[in-house]
């Protein structure tokens, strides 16, 4: 099994593209793996143009979005780019609500408009 | 018809093992049908709306694990029981999380098959019976004393977005508001609130130091004998969750405000902020370990 169990990537154009699979991140344990899988990952393929398709999650709470802010500051302190795309209705009331739509995360509607602003 | 048997699907590729199940299970009276890979198992379930599905987990066409993610969105209280190889246990607990009911390590079959059987089906046949009064229940009220494992929060929002969705309140959306809500507060009550674990720690180490703060303070006194108590009152208009520490509280207003692009990397405040949004009504005690969050039904 893939040491990364909490999300599928792939790099499309250059752009490495991560996909959380699990609908409800609620559960502490998959909040914690998800936020050490993610860091494993960054460490070991250290991507300059990174997004995050969201589109699986439904529910999240502050703990994934402490964890998204560490990705971001990850990628940025090593000059890379950092985007998302595909939030759920939920997701962005959360997002919303925090003011971090379009000030901290760069958020689009799907992958290829995401993709293309990379270009 | 009252008395039929209950039927069940089994899934198994190895017609050892299959035969081995369906005589266990036949014996102890049920009627049961065999598949011999996922997709044909899929394909019998639709077809014949067993009451339960044993599946193998490796199997060709269809493993077991999307055998489960495929039923539980098609039929989600069909329950499915899992029967795992020695040495795949991580795969039965990612299944777990994916919906099935329960696992059988096959070297158990024998013991613990029919017994797992048993168990799930009555407890099937419990919530449908709760599922079919639903309609009639016009007040609930409850009281939760948790110990500050959080790893209870998800399964009591769970619980108590069942019974704010059984009196029809609202819709999905803000079914979700209000778990989120009930999570933020209820985080807070028991790893800020008791164990004292400030979330200033999140920024240190990757938040192994918050973690692992957390994770002493639970065995170490006073914070481990401190409870979160949860008051539940529900009915048709509104939903009104009270949660109190036994901390020493603290300052609601001493938060600084998280969508303040000054504070925005910041990790503290963001809790309340999604709380005071995605409730109706939100209010402190004077001391600040106890919150009153209410939801109102929509259109009221």
């Amino acid at each position: 099994m893939s040491q990364y169990q909490r999300f599928n990537y792939e790099v499309l154009d250059g752009v490495t593209v991560i996909r959380p699979v699990d609908k409800e991140l609620s559960d502490l344990v998959l909040q914690d793996e998800l936020h050490e899988q993610l860091m494993a990952f960054l460490e070991a393929e250290k991507p300059d143009k990174l997004l995050i398709n969201f589109g699986a999650v439904e529910y999240c709470t502050t703990g994934i979005i402490n964890s998204l802010l560490s990705v971001k500051k990850r990628v940025v302190a090593k000059e890379g780019q950092f985007k998302m795309c595909n939030l759920t209705e939920h997701v962005h009331d959360a997002f919303k609500a925090l003011n971090l739509e379009g000030t901290v995360f760069e958020v689009f509607a799907d992958e290829a408009e995401a993709i293309a602003s990379y270009q | 018809m009252a008395n039929d048997p209950q039927y069940i699907v089994i899934v198994e590729d190895s017609p050892t093992q299959a035969v081995q199940m369906q005589l266990l299970l036949e014996e102890a009276g049920y009627r049961v049908s065999a598949a011999t890979d996922g997709r044909s198992g899929l394909d019998l379930v639709e077809a014949e709306s067993p009451d339960l599905v044993v599946t193998d987990l490796i199997m060709p066409e269809l493993n077991g694990l999307e055998l489960v993610e495929t039923v539980k969105s098609q039929l989600p209280n069909l329950p499915v029981i899992l029967t795992t190889a020695q040495g795949s246990e991580d795969t039965a607990a990612e299944a777990l999380r994916r919906g099935a009911a329960s696992y059988v390590p096959k070297k158990s079959i024998a013991l613990d098959l029919v017994p797992t059987v048993s168990r799930l089906l009555a407890l099937n046949e419990a919530q449908r019976v709760e599922s079919a009064v639903a309609e009639f229940l016009t007040d609930v009220e409850k009281r939760f004393c948790l110990r500050n494992d959080d790893v209870l929060v998800p399964q009591l929002v769970r619980h108590l977005k069942e019974q704010v969705q059984q009196m029809a309140i609202c819709g999905e959306r803000e079914l979700l508001q209000l778990a989120t809500a009930l999570d933020e507060a209820l985080v807070n009550a028991m790893i800020h609130g008791n164990l004292e674990v400030s979330s200033k720690l999140r920024e240190v180490d990757n938040g192994r130091e918050y973690r692992r703060l957390a994770a002493q303070r639970r065995k170490q006194s006073p914070f481990s004998q401190r409870s979160v108590y949860v008051d539940v009152r529900v009915n048709r208009n509104l939903a009104e969750f009270v949660i109190r520490d036994e901390g020493p509280g603290f300052d609601p207003k001493s938060i600084p405000d998280p969508t303040d692009p000054a504070n925005i990397q910041k990790v503290s405040g963001r809790g309340l902020m999604l709380i005071n949004t995605f409730m109706d009504q939100v209010s402190h005690n004077h001391k600040g370990n106890e919150i009153t969050m209410v939801k109102r039904a929509t259109g009221v």
